[in-house]
Order: C-alpha cells, then structure tokens, then sequence
C-alpha cells in the first residue's frame, strides 16, 4: 500500500489480485446479482484509490479495506430498503459443482443463514467478519470499531445463540479430525 | 495456536485437535463453543465458509474507472483527512473573521455574560469541527461510528435550536424587543446566514468522495452549514426573541438538509 500511495501502479494491481476475490465473496454472500457484487467491489476499489493519503502504513491494509467495503455494502442495502437475504437456489449457484456433498453443504449454509438473521447485529457482524470473511479478532475489532475482547465477547454471546438455535443435527458433514492447517485462508483465497 | 488458526484448521476441513488446540481451548471461551457436541458449530460455520469468487474482467473495470480520476476534484478528494477537515472548517473561520472586521456586529456585547457566549461559540465551534471530520471519513468510519450517523445528523440539526431555547444570547435584561420586528427580520438574518454557508457547502462537495452521498450524510451536511451560519449570527445579530432565533437562525440547517436531501434523492433517480 505505501508503494501504492507513492504512485507505484503495479502495486494497486497487487492490491486488486489480493483483495478482489475476498470482497467478491464477502459481497456475494448477501447479494443475487453477481453485477451488484461488483459494482460494490468496483466502489471499493475507487474509494480506496481516493483515501489513500489517509491510510496508516502502521496498520493492516485488510481491516481498512474490509471497513470500507462494508459500510458500502451497508449503504447499497439501506438504498434498497430490503435487507440481505440469500435463497437456496443463489446458494447453489456459489457452489463450484453440487452433488451430495454439495447440496448438504448448501442446506447447511441455508440453515445457518436462517438462524444467523436472528441474532443481534452486532454479533452476527462479528461471526461474520471472523468466519466467512476471514479477519482476524484484532482485524474484526478494527472494522467494527470496537476493542478486541468485546468483539470477542459478542462472538462468544452470538456462538452460544447459534448452538442453542441450531440444536443437534445428525446429518451434519462429517470432517476429518486432525491438527489445524495453520493456513490461514485455506479455501483458494489470498 | 489460536483463534484464526482455530477458525481456519475448521475450513481446511478438518475438526482442529493436539496440545495446541487444548491449551488454548482452556483460555479461550468463545473457542471452546465451536467445539461442544461433536463440534457441530464449528463444523456447520466452516461449511458456510463461501469460496472465494474469481474477479473475471473486474480489474480492467476498475483501471478504467481510476483513469477518470482527473482533474480539480479528484485531486482534492485525495487531500488527506486531516487537512480537507482543517480547510473545511476554516472556510467557516474566514467567514467569521469577514464578519467581525467588514460586516455589522452586534453591539450589546457588554449587556450579558461573557461565559455565556463563549460556553455558546465553543458548543458551537467543537460541534462544527467534529462533524466535519466526521463527515469526510465517508466510508472508511468504523461501522460502529457509521451507524449511528444518523443520530448524529439529527443533534447537529437540534443543536442550535437547543441553544436558542436555553441560552437565547441577547440582551439578558434590556428593552423588550419589538415582537413583529424581530418576526420581520428573522427573513433576513435567515438569507444571510444561509447565503454565507454556500462556500463551505461548495468545498464539502468537491471533498467529498463518495459518488453515492446517503442521506444522512447530506443531512449532516446540510446541519453543519447550519451551525456554521448560526456562529455568525451569533456575532451579528443580538435578537433574543425566541421566534426569531429559530425561525431566522436555527431553521438554516434544517432547510439545507432537506435542500440537499431532495438534490440528493433527485440526482439518484436521474
């Protein structure tokens, strides 16, 4: 970013190739139309590109990044007057290719999603930011604009609604048991 | 080990466990949660991890976009906050400092207490460059901060007319005004602080770099040049009819906002 704010062209399509497909994501997640998402990450982009003398070469790059990509997508919402939703039918079309596996995966998602929409907005942003979008607590708390440990706080609260919502469900996918990977975005991300 | 790896052995697909994982199981509650009943929580939020979605032609999009940002108003929308906050604000200084030298001044300074109007300037004054700030954050404000923007669009509109109730700032125990008089010139008082504003409306738009402005931020706006309209009343005009100050004084904010609401929701629907 600092190579960035100086100028260096090749730097902002580092920039771009890093974070596009993790704000595609992230604006998937809530959005039908594919062209929405990327108008949204297109308005990221030319915001970033316009605040870039204010960015703090001290910080991460991602919670600021993440910051002004959510209040974007908020906004697009508040426009719309609807708030985010996802069908089952938009879910599968995220999967790569839907078989068994797939569509469990799908149903659980959907599952998921219904439950999460009942949870207070301050604990679903935070399991949110954390789970799907991938920051890390301290990342989450910048985004937020909270400290870490209430953000730590409220995803403890949101987790024990979800467990309790949720109950036992024995046609969850199995996953394998064994040490953490360390990756820290495993799933084709950065 | 801990929370991100925790989060991220789940979506390798696989159910994180080793001494790492207990040790920080026994310090981490909300950790500890993902793993209860066959770590069914953990498990269903990993399957709904999305994968990541391939920017196809975007990029070219955006390099397209970016080569538009030319000219005057890109540049100033580049100006860092900091100093687009100070430029802003000082618009409103330069305004003051036009009043007190060139224009008419009000004359009753020594007819009330000197706390009073200072402790009025300075609500008015810390209000004005702390919206300021605020609102040129755009979006890069903590949502948290953004969230509640709304409520702050709302007590910068209030503020004026609050002051107005409370400390209506004229001469505390002289003539009784004459009522259809000051009704009369609340219209002027109104024209000219409303007039004085348009610089510092001006300058907010070239600073601002949001291509969609949400409402609340041009409300807030539309306050702001409200208050900075009501600081120079407050050195110009030294009527304390209660009709007056909110009619002529303190309706400018409220009136640029909804100006600029309706500019705002016209543009969105061309």
């Amino acid at each position: 970013m600092a190579a960035y704010v100086t100028g260096d062209a090749a730097a902002f399509r580092a920039i771009f190739e890093r974070y596009a497909p993790l704000l595609l994501r992230a604006m998937s997640r809530e959005l039908y139309i594919r062209e929405e998402a990327n108008d949204l990450v297109q308005q990221t982009f030319l915001q970033l590109h316009r605040a870039r003398a204010d960015f703090d070469p001290s910080q991460k790059l991602k919670p600021w990044v993440f910051t002004i990509a959510m209040n974007l997508k908020r906004e697009y919402f508040r426009r719309k007057k609807r708030r985010p939703e996802r069908s089952l039918e938009a879910e599968a079309a995220l999967e790569p290719a839907v078989g068994a596996l797939g569509a469990a995966r799908v149903e659980a998602r959907h599952t998921l999603s219904r439950v999460m929409q009942d949870l207070p907005a301050d604990q679903r942003e935070v399991i949110e930011l954390h789970w799907f979008d991938g920051l890390e607590f301290p990342e989450v708390a910048q985004v937020v604009g909270a400290s870490v440990s209430a953000v730590k706080v409220r995803a403890h609260r949101g987790y024990v609604r979800l467990r309790q919502a949720l109950g036992d469900d024995a046609t969850l996918p199995e996953l394998v048991r064994g040490g953490s990977s360390g990756n820290r975005e495993p799933a084709g991300g950065i | 080990m801990d929370c991100a790896e925790i989060r991220s052995g789940f979506v390798a697909g696989r159910v994180p466990a080793g001494p790492g994982v207990d040790e920080h199981l026994k310090e981490c509650p909300h950790c500890h949660e993902l793993f209860e009943r066959g770590a069914q929580l953990g498990r269903r939020l990993a399957l709904s991890v999305l994968p990541t979605v391939e920017a196809g032609d975007l990029f070219a999009r955006v390099d397209q976009e970016l080569s538009r940002e030319v000219g005057l108003r890109a540049r100033l929308r580049a100006v860092p906050t900091r100093t687009r906050a100070t430029l802003l604000a000082g618009v409103i200084g330069l305004n003051l400092l036009g009043v007190q030298l060139f224009m008419h001044r009000r004359d009753d300074f020594g007819e009330y207490s000197p706390a009073l109007f200072w402790l009025v300037a300075a609500l008015l004054i810390g209000a004005l460059v702390f919206g300021v700030q605020r609102l040129l954050h755009g979006a890069n404000a903590p949502l948290r901060v953004a969230e509640r923007d709304g409520a702050f669009a709302i007590s910068l509109l209030a503020l004026p007319g609050l002051l107005a109730l409370i400390a209506p700032l004229g001469a505390a125990h002289g003539d009784i005004e004459d009522a259809a008089l000051a009704w009369a010139s609340s219209g002027n008082c109104f024209v000219f602080g409303a007039v004085a504003v348009v610089p510092f409306l001006v300058l907010a738009w070239l600073f601002e770099r949001r291509d969609r402005v949400p409402f609340v931020a041009l409300a807030s706006a539309g306050a702001l040049s409200g208050i900075g309209a009501n600081l120079l009343l407050h050195l110009h005009c030294g009527s304390e009819h209660l009709g007056h100050l909110l009619l002529g004084h303190a309706s400018i904010g409220l009136a640029w906002a909804l100006a600029l609401g309706l500019c705002g929701r016209l543009s969105r629907a061309s």
